[in-house]
């Protein structure tokens, strides 16, 4: 065997080689997961308004058809923007719409696996993402469904830090980034929304609120959370009208009045961003009311009162409200 | 069954080629293939955990949008890498067998090689790329597992020339030219990314599968690299 000393050396001179091969590769090129997210993002923002070729759209295994109804069809095809602000209804991967493709269906769907496991099971987000980003799943549609990860993510970091203004800002530019996608639809609508809401400009969140109600093909409880959402965007924006109008059914159509904890942290953060909202104190009175705190409720309603600037009719209701309490207490 | 018969053919038939191209006198080292046949099956484990630490841990991911990053992964990992460890493996039982119980003329380390090479695709084939059409595993089964099998030949008269000389330097030169002639293959679209780039892999492969068939005609069967 030692006749053969010479494989040996170079068994061992060659595992040297290479572990310094590796060893310089993890020093100079360890991996950054941040700057990957960040580059995702920009290319997605940066693709959102480039035209595809005559091949990559004939290709492009999530294509639009044609001859469809939804509104893919016709002359508005790559301007999804545009869409959105003519009211017509984005129903990509809806039941309603156009069908999503399988590869799309299976990477949304592994996405998702993956935010439940992070969300419930404390899998990290770095090992989230290399699976998303080692799934062999090629198509325009894999920067946005990215883009929607990352969307995601800023939620789950929104929900530990509902003060960072950063979060909230960042947010507003991922929420963006998604509603300028051919594949956007109904729930990027919502998540723009809210991010608009969070980033105080009501008039926007309005916008894409409306349209993702609008488009919403179900009434469950995530449909709920639009109707909150409106609603709450109706009382921040002044609208007395309709937030009467929405108020009166929040019970039916927002399924999780009954469960505070999870959508009053919500309506706290909001009272920060738009001090002056006496209809939003007067929300707040009202879904405490629904749950018999009636402290919280009167406390609230002098709140709404005390600002002057409720109308008459909105103030004739407030003072109802008041009324019911007092009943109930007796 | 159907999977595996997909994976594994062109592997067969590469070596039922070369044992009945070769051995007219002399009974095929079975043994010895079957030795090899195992490393190079384990040799893929060491093969996984090393490309999978550089696609997890550095920027250096073959799937990687940075070209540079893409070129280099393939380079270290597929290059450096996995003709590292078909080579060690093929050596390391070179070292260990004791040259009495087997013989070890040229062409009988040149199959072993090749051999370690085929089963090491064919099970790269199996982990890693089971889950294509079945169009690409049978384009792979024409290009990928020649590939790997003329990287077993570079690798098996690497080593019988290092057992002739008793010299660490034809290992060496036969572990470089491998390195590059496997990085090559496997990044001309990155290096040259034209449409008809593509063609330029089944090109190489089919002049390396060409040369191979060639330089395997040429080895005696019965040369002993062993010096007296």
């Amino acid at each position: 065997m030692f006749s053969k000393e010479y494989l040996l050396r170079f068994l061992i001179i060659a595992a040297s080689f290479l572990c310094i091969i590796v060893s310089l590769s993890y020093f100079f090129f360890q991996r950054d997961l941040y700057a990957e997210w960040l580059f995702s993002l920009n290319q997605t923002q940066g693709n959102a308004s480039e035209e595809q070729s005559f091949f990559d759209r004939l290709f492009d295994p999530g294509r639009y058809d044609p001859h469809s109804n939804d509104i893919w069809g016709g002359k508005n095809k790559q301007d999804p923007l545009n869409i959105v602000k003519k009211s017509s209804a984005p129903q990509y991967g809806s039941t309603a719409g156009s069908s999503i493709n399988k590869h799309h269906l299976r990477l949304r769907e592994t996405i998702l696996a993956q935010l439940i496991l992070m969300d419930r099971y404390g899998m990290s987000k770095e090992d989230a993402w290399r699976i998303i980003k080692g799934l062999k799943i090629d198509g325009a549609f894999h920067k946005y469904e990215e883009s929607r990860f990352i969307n995601e993510l800023l939620w789950f970091k929104y929900q530990d830090d509902r003060k960072n203004k950063s979060i909230i800002s960042a947010l507003k530019e991922s929420g963006s980034a998604l509603t300028n996608q051919k594949y956007t639809f109904f729930e990027d609508l919502y998540s723009v929304g809210v991010s608009y809401l969070l980033n105080g400009n009501a008039k926007d969140a309005k916008f894409y609120l409306t349209q993702a109600y609008n488009e919403w093909p179900a009434r469950g409880r995530a449909f709920g959370n639009v109707y909150l959402g409106l609603l709450i965007t109706h009382a921040v924006a002044g609208n007395h009208k309709e937030f009467l109008t929405m108020i009166d059914h929040i019970k039916t159509y927002y399924p999780d009045w009954l469960y505070v904890e999870t959508f009053m942290p919500d309506i706290i953060s909001l009272h920060q961003i738009y001090p002056d909202s006496a209809l939003l104190h007067a929300l707040h009175g009202r879904m405490v009311q629904n749950v018999e705190d009636y402290a919280s409720a009167s406390d609230a309603y002098q709140k709404a009162l005390h600002t002057g600037s409720l109308n008459s009719l909105v103030t004739q209701k407030v003072n109802h409200w008041l009324s019911e309490i007092e009943k109930d207490k007796s | 069954m159907n999977l595996l018969i997909l994976c594994t053919w062109s592997c067969i038939l590469i070596y039922i080629w070369m044992v009945k191209s070769k051995y007219y006198w002399l009974k095929p080292p079975i043994k010895l293939c079957i030795l090899f046949g195992t490393g190079g099956v384990l040799s893929t484990i060491p093969a996984l955990i090393f490309n999978l630490f550089l696609s997890r841990e550095t920027e250096l991911w073959v799937y990687s949008s940075n070209k540079i990053h893409s070129f280099l992964g393939f380079f270290i990992g597929a290059g450096l890498g996995e003709e590292f460890w078909k080579l060690s493996t093929g050596v390391l039982l070179l070292f260990v067998i004791p040259a009495n119980k087997f013989r070890l003329y040229q062409a009988d380390i040149v199959l072993g090689f090749v051999t370690l090479g085929l089963a090491f695709g064919a099970v790269e084939n199996l982990v890693a790329y089971s889950h294509l059409d079945i169009e690409l595993l049978i384009s792979r089964g024409l290009i990928a597992i020649p590939l790997h099998g003329s990287m077993g030949m570079i690798h098996g008269l690497a080593a019988a020339k290092s057992f002739e000389r008793c010299s660490t330097i034809p290992l060496f030169i036969g572990y470089f030219i491998s390195v590059i002639i496997h990085t090559f293959c496997d990044t001309w679209n990155i290096i040259l990314p034209l449409e008809f780039t593509h063609y330029f892999l089944t090109l190489t492969a089919a002049a390396l599968i060409f040369l191979g068939a060639k330089t395997w005609r040429k080895i005696p069967e019965m040369k002993s690299v062993i010096q007296s």
